[in-house]
């Protein structure tokens, strides 16, 4: 004889016999997830950081069924079940399941938080009564030369605090051994216009006087910036996404110690900035005993 | 009308008006499994990349339901997502043609990312409550 037997509990006003399932609250006929633990956790984010991972042991010895919420940078809080796909997207958060973990993660799929990298789009050198397509800086032709770079679509917040910034020089072709002595400075304006002749224009307060040990060709002069790049966003009229413009000044460098970057051949010399404050991500687990592998 | 059904606490009063302080409680409705995959299944999906793989499982619950899908994203990694599209050799694509439900089956949809057959690891939950 078959005999139904169990406990059934369905919504005020359902029939105990009801044969839609969504009228029972609770049967002993339907197994549930099964609530295991649930934890919080967080990461933290400092400018430049590309990704970051958590992970909530649970040593279950299984694959368990899970689900994971994350904040994610606008503040909101998601179910991690949607993740953008990486390609063409920019930040996205996933999670997975593994036999002793559960790994929540958070990365960006182009970029980086709190930073920006931009390759210069316009060179200048005072040789030859001013050029445009390349920079020309140290002792080179019997005399100083001087020369500016210009980076355009330049990310960053006005009043940001910047944490760093390299102005990366990109040695092309140099000259003979020994240090070139340089000096370089922002160009002091809300958004400096493509070169012609920037010679002119008005320089930041902050500068950089360093002695450049040069590297190899093909590799990059990297200068600390920071102070400079603070004073032209920190400009009432500085708007995300202005062009900034650098003035780099030879110091009396030793005869035939140069540097170049040619427009649109070999490496380009970049201006990379991590700015304002740190960031924490919160998000939270549910893991059940049902196993899934 | 009295008050009936099951509640069980564990170190909370039996009365508290919070329902997170329930082991159990009828009141609320508990989301329950109508089928479950009871052990992995796996698929092949060709290359190219983008090639779609399209699993129909039918659940006859009369109404589009909850489900809730696992994979492992790029096979013998034993890293289980559960999601859409997300970082792997295969992902599961979203609705709009992609993976959904209908009153009588859900259709997941996967798709491959690489060049080459990919055969992957999944599990699926269908729940007795609407989509």
């Amino acid at each position: 004889m078959n005999k139904d037997y169990g406990f059934k509990i369905v919504k005020q006003g359902s029939s105990i016999n009801t044969t839609d399932i969504r009228d029972i609250l609770s049967s002993s006929k339907y197994s549930m997830l099964k609530y295991y633990k649930d934890q919080t956790g967080s990461v933290t984010f400092t400018p430049g950081d590309t990704a970051q991972t958590a992970d909530i042991q649970h040593n279950l010895g299984y694959v368990p069924a899970f689900i994971a919420y994350a904040k994610d940078m606008d503040g909101k809080m998601h179910y991690i079940s949607a993740p953008p796909y990486p390609a063409g997207y920019d930040f996205y958060m996933y999670a997975y399941a593994d036999t002793i973990k559960i790994r929540v993660g958070f990365a960006y799929g182009l970029t980086a938080y709190n930073y920006d990298a931009e390759t210069a789009t316009d060179w200048y050198s005072e040789y030859g009564g001013g050029a445009t397509t390349f920079l020309l800086l140290g002792n080179r032709y019997g005399g100083q030369q001087h020369g500016a770079l210009r980076f355009s679509d330049v990310d960053i917040p006005q009043g940001a605090t910047i944490t760093e910034a390299i102005l990366n020089v990109a040695v092309e072709f140099k000259g003979s051994a020994g240090n070139l002595e340089a000096k370089i400075y922002g160009l002091d304006e809300d958004n400096t216009a493509a070169f012609g002749d920037p010679s002119g224009r008005p320089r930041t307060t902050a500068f950089d006087d360093a002695s450049w040990s040069l590297p190899p060709t093909g590799e990059f002069s990297n200068h600390n910036v920071t102070a400079i790049v603070q004073e032209i966003v920190n400009r009432a009229g500085w708007v995300s996404g202005n062009a900034m413009g650098f003035y780099l000044l030879d110091d009396s460098s030793p005869t035939d110690v140069y540097i170049e970057d040619d427009y649109n051949t070999g490496i380009q010399s970049q201006l990379t900035v991590k700015y304002g404050s740190n960031t924490t991500l919160t998000f939270r687990t549910i893991i059940f005993k049902n196993k899934i592998a | 009308m009295g008050d009936y059904g099951l509640k069980i606490a564990k170190g909370i009063n039996i009365n508290s008006p919070e329902p997170r302080d329930f082991i159990f409680n009828s009141k609320y409705g508990s989301v329950k499994i109508a089928k479950e995959a009871g052990f992995y299944k796996e698929v092949t999906i060709n290359g190219p990349a983008s090639t779609t793989k399209t699993v129909t499982i039918p659940h006859n619950l009369g109404f589009p339901p909850m489900f809730m899908v696992f994979l492992e994203a790029t096979p013998v990694t034993g890293q289980w997502y559960c999601g859409w599209s997300i970082p792997g050799n295969v992902n599961l694509l979203p609705g709009g043609g992609g993976t959904s439900s209908d009153n009588t089956n859900i259709y997941l949809v996967f798709r491959n990312n690489t060049a080459t057959a990919k055969t992957i690891k999944y599990y699926y939950y269908i729940f007795g409550d609407s989509g």
